[in-house]
């Protein structure tokens, strides 16, 4: 069996590196096929690499280290003593053909041609297109004209953080969003801290949530490829952003979950974050999101759904005046419609007064 | 004799009452009287058999009115009403009822009534053909091929020459040679004279003419010499005073009113009542209003996928064999044109072999293209069909009136349908070497004509079915421009590789290349310039661009420009390829049509391929630098693309 070389690839078009999350073996062990080789972390997403065939692995870097887009990171062979060779650059009248129709899609799509230099046959429509799907790409005709406006100003770059996060939120951008919101006495909520000292708003709202969900399955679905995609996993995402960014951390199968467990996970998955402990794996997979800015004494806002996900609650900071702070149900309206989400927010408040 | 004055006075109150009418403002447009001139249609009319065909001219109220005492049908007509003879579409001038047919324009109906004299020979019915023109058309050079024709081929039609010396105010002295017996006698006709100062005598003569041209079969001029007391219409009136004054005088109307006798003047008091009544009931009536007169159902129709086949033929041959086969089916069908005949057999050799098998259906043309349509024309009017070949497309600009001012105009121009199943027929094109005049594509010039059909041949046309088709079905003149490089193609050659072949249900097709990998252009491709763009198609093929071909065959089929706009809604992109000029061209046509569909739908590229605006040259090598070339099309094409 020949050496399989593992180069990295492009997973969103703001990347241009990726840093080595783990390794989960060591230089010169042997790996079976779908074994995780390491895991990686592009600016935002993580993602696991898995072997596709059995063999002795060999890295050519070291977990943190910063590898460029198309470098090699790894190899798989059979030969025990494999050595990384200078990797022979492919020669350009070797590579295949690229036909005016998948140059003109390449150029639309500001794609770097230098992608398809490996394949081996002509590239054509179908090879650009899947390498558009894979990557999620977006056409620059798309992207609305933009009008200068009359005053001075100096334009700057996104950080690749919130580069990611454009591009993470763009992935929606056919959703016809709505929102609704309900207001809740804090009257209730104080009452269940006194039971459960030391929860927060956002942990006993959480908590209501788990609760409400499961007899709202539309609020834990997705619209894709026409078609209503109603998730049997409840994967929790919690968006957090103190300071470093908004990351998204996922609680895996919350609806089991206690009020008094769930407190516990927030303020792991807290200083998680504030260590940069969370994992690319932590970080994935998420069904339903929430979002909480009761903190920053916000009244109201429209929470974004995340892609692949069909609604977003979100959590307003109370009111010294009236004692009460409103819950916010961002959805994607090809999948809920207002009175739906109404009467799950309805569910929340009533499933916080079983407690 | 005394009817024939009565029947002259009757035509003289109507027309002075249409000038009364007209003086009132209640006359549009404008009016040709006969006063002076009744005799002439008088002494015809008693002289007719029911099967004779008529064919006058813009001076007709006396023709009409003589045959047929339609005193009610023809004011109601000049009025525009309903109950006209014609519902007011004609009016003064376009006057049809059965075997009567007038035309505004000077002459240009003589080889009408040739070609219904020509129908008469054939089936030897023993019916003539009557056309009435005036000593001012034999400045008209139609007039004298029709003499030409009608003694060559010894056709009953009778051309009577209203002599009243004033082309509208210019006198004849001015405009005419020679005699006009000897106009006749040049051409072996045989020549009458008589005037209508003496109408007994008039009549007279005009039963030998009629009775020589019925007995004999040939053709007869008969010159009736006469005076127009009135203006050519209203007030253009250059003549002498004094000569109208002595023209009155000696007027036999004007003699015989002057001598009446009781009983005369009863009748004459009488009609002048009736002619009261008639404008008075014509007046209330409300004016006429245009009905759909050509109401077809709305067609059904989708697109077939065909499989051709490959057999060693070519259009022409499939062309010929149609010929074949339809000369057979119906055995009135004509074939009209020059050196048609065998051996020879036609420029083009479309019509080989069908004078040896269909004899005396077949005619060797006169060098003379306007009354080549003419007299085609007219045979159709006796519901035969015919076929006319003008040798080379430019020769249409010969026959142009005839086209646009009498086929054309025979459908609906008099208020009810006409049917002339007439097939006008030419090569086009260049690609050959023939030159500025030999060469062109002018098919630009007769699109839009209404009621001419317009076909224009592509590569993939199934010559044998179209024509068998059409002969079926044509009704009223139809215009078929075949490209003259389409002769030798294959129609069911093979189709470029990843296209497919579709044809609509409709009567007369559009054909379609089409892929499955999609369409990123929509190329309209007319006449010969899908012999240039097919063997591109590979190449585009090959850097996955694929175009939504479409050959249009019916320019005037809505489902055409109906699936070329579906086509561009997709694609947004679209060429059109001609060979023609530019300015005003087929592709304008559709471009435009195309832009009012959808300007408010989708925005959309568009290109238009033309021949250079230049007489076209005959040397082979600056003939392609001017003519749309392979490398044109794939430039286009690109440049399309990369929009």
């Amino acid at each position: 069996m020949s050496d399989f070389i593992y180069k990295v690839h492009r997973e969103n078009p703001n990347d241009e590196f990726v840093i080595v999350a783990s390794l989960s073996k060591k230089s010169g062990s042997e790996i079976k096929t779908n074994e995780i080789v390491c895991s990686l972390e592009a600016t935002k997403n993580a993602y696991d690499v898995e072997a596709p065939q059995d063999g002795y692995l060999f890295f050519k870097h070291n977990e943190g280290d910063r590898v460029e887009i198309g470098d090699t990171l790894f190899a798989i062979s059979s030969n025990k003593d494999f050595t990384f060779t200078e990797i022979i650059k492919t020669d350009d009248s070797q590579s295949g053909r690229i036909t005016r129709k998948a140059q003109k899609i390449i150029d639309e799509f500001g794609i770097d041609s230098s992608v398809f230099l490996n394949s081996g046959a002509r590239v054509g429509e179908k090879e650009v297109r899947d390498y558009i799907e894979k990557n999620n790409l977006v056409s620059k005709a798309s992207q609305s004209t933009e009008i200068l406006p009359d005053v001075h100003f100096i334009d700057e770059e996104p950080s690749p953080t919130k580069a990611f996060e454009i591009h993470y939120l763009k992935q929606s951008s056919d959703v016809i969003y709505s929102k609704v919101s309900r207001e809740i006495s804090l009257e209730l909520i104080e009452k269940i801290q006194k039971t459960y000292p030391g929860t927060t708003l956002g942990e006993i709202v959480s908590f209501g949530t788990l609760s409400a969900i499961k007899k709202f399955p539309y609020v834990n679905s997705c619209y894709t490829k026409n078609k209503i995609r109603k998730y049997s996993d409840y994967n929790l995402g919690v968006a957090i952003n103190i300071g470093k960014g908004l990351k998204v951390p996922v609680i895996k199968n919350f609806s089991q979950l206690t009020l008094s467990e769930i407190s516990k996970i927030f303020k792991d998955l807290a200083m998680s974050y504030v260590r940069d402990e969370l994992k690319g794996s932590d970080l994935v997979n998420g069904t339903f999101t929430m979002t909480d800015l009761s903190s920053l004494g916000v009244k109201d806002f429209m929470p974004v759904v995340n892609k692949d996900q069909g609604a977003i609650l979100g959590i307003c900071a109370p009111s010294p005046f009236t004692k009460s702070f409103n819950i916010i149900l961002g959805f994607d309206h090809r999948i809920i419609d207002g009175m739906y989400a109404a009467q799950f927010l309805k569910e929340i408040e009533a499933s916080l007064r079983k407690l | 004799m005394k009817e024939s004055y009565l029947l002259a006075y009757k035509i003289r109150k109507v027309e002075q009452s249409l000038l009364d009418l007209f003086g009132k403002g209640l006359v549009g447009g404008t009016i040709h009287t006969c006063v002076g001139q009744e005799f002439s249609g008088i002494s015809l009319a008693s002289h007719l058999s029911s099967g004779d065909v008529v064919v006058s001219n813009h001076r007709c109220h006396g023709h009409y009115l003589a045959i047929y005492q339609d005193y009610e049908g023809l004011i109601a007509e000049i009025l525009g009403k309903p109950h006209g003879v014609n519902q007011g579409f004609g009016g003064s001038q376009h006057i049809h009822r059965n075997g009567f047919y007038s035309s505004g324009i000077q002459g240009g109906m003589v080889p009408t009534a040739a070609g219904v004299a020509l129908s008469n020979k054939i089936a030897k019915n023993n019916n003539i053909a009557i056309s009435f023109i005036g000593d001012g058309t034999l400045g008209q050079g139609v007039i004298y091929e029709t003499l030409n024709f009608i003694s060559k081929h010894n056709l009953p039609h009778l051309i009577v020459v209203e002599n009243n010396f004033y082309s509208q105010s210019t006198s004849q002295h001015e405009t005419l040679s020679g005699t006009i017996a000897d106009r006749a006698r040049a051409f072996g006709v045989d020549y009458f004279c008589a005037s209508t100062n003496a109408p007994d005598l008039l009549i007279e003569q005009m039963g030998m003419a009629v009775s020589f041209v019925r007995n004999h079969s040939r053709p007869a001029l008969i010159e009736v010499q006469t005076y127009r007391l009135n203006p050519h219409s209203k007030g253009d009136d250059q003549r002498d005073p004094k000569e109208i004054d002595e023209a009155k005088e000696r007027d036999s109307l004007n003699i015989f009113l002057k001598t009446l006798i009781p009983e005369v003047e009863k009748e004459i008091n009488e009609f002048d009542l009736y002619v009261d009544q008639v404008i008075k009931k014509a007046l209330e009536t409300p004016d006429s209003i245009i009905l759909e007169m050509d109401k077809s159902a709305k067609v059904q129709y989708s697109e077939n996928k065909m499989n051709p086949i490959e057999n060693q033929t070519t259009q022409l041959k499939e062309m010929n064999k149609a010929f074949h086969q339809i000369f057979t089916n119906n055995p009135e069908a004509l074939f009209l044109g020059e050196d048609v005949k065998d051996p020879y057999g036609g420029a083009f050799k479309a019509s080989k072999g069908l004078s040896s098998h269909f004899e005396g259906r077949v005619l060797n043309m006169p060098i003379s293209e306007p009354s080549l349509i003419g007299i085609s024309l007219g045979a159709s009017t006796t519901g035969r069909l015919v076929f006319s070949e003008i040798m080379f497309g430019d020769f249409l600009a010969l026959a142009f009136d005839q086209i646009l001012n009498h086929a054309a105009k025979m459908k609906r121009m008099f208020g009810k349908l006409v049917k002339a199943p007439l097939i006008i027929r030419t090569p086009m094109g260049g690609g050959r070497g023939y030159g500025a005049t030999h060469s062109q594509c002018i098919e630009k010039h007769f699109l839009g004509i209404p009621d001419l059909d317009f076909f224009v041949f592509h590569p993939r046309v199934d010559a044998f079915k179209f024509y068998n088709t059409l002969a079926t079905h044509v009704q009223h003149p139809a215009i078929v421009f075949e490209h003259k490089l389409l002769y030798s193609q294959d129609p069911f050659k093979k189709v470029p590789d990843f296209y497919e072949l579709y044809e609509s249900t409709e009567k007369f097709p559009y054909t379609r290349l089409r892929s499955a990998e999609g369409a990123d252009i929509t190329v309209v491709a007319l006449g010969s310039m899908g012999m240039t763009l097919e063997p591109l198609m590979k190449t585009f093929s090959e850097e996955e661009v694929y175009l939504d071909v479409i050959y249009p065959l019916d320019l005037n089929s809505p489902h055409l420009i109906q699936e070329i706009s579906d086509s561009v809604r997709k694609t947004k992109k679209i060429l059109f390829l001609e060979e023609g000029t530019p300015v005003h061209s087929l592709s304008d046509s559709l471009l435009s049509e195309l832009s009012k569909r959808l300007s408010s739908e989708v925005t959309f590229h568009s290109k238009v391929l033309n021949a250079k605006p230049l007489p076209l040259p005959a040397s082979t090598y600056l003939e392609k630098q001017v003519l749309p070339k392979s490398k044109d099309v794939e430039n286009a094409i690109w440049e399309l693309f990369d929009e």
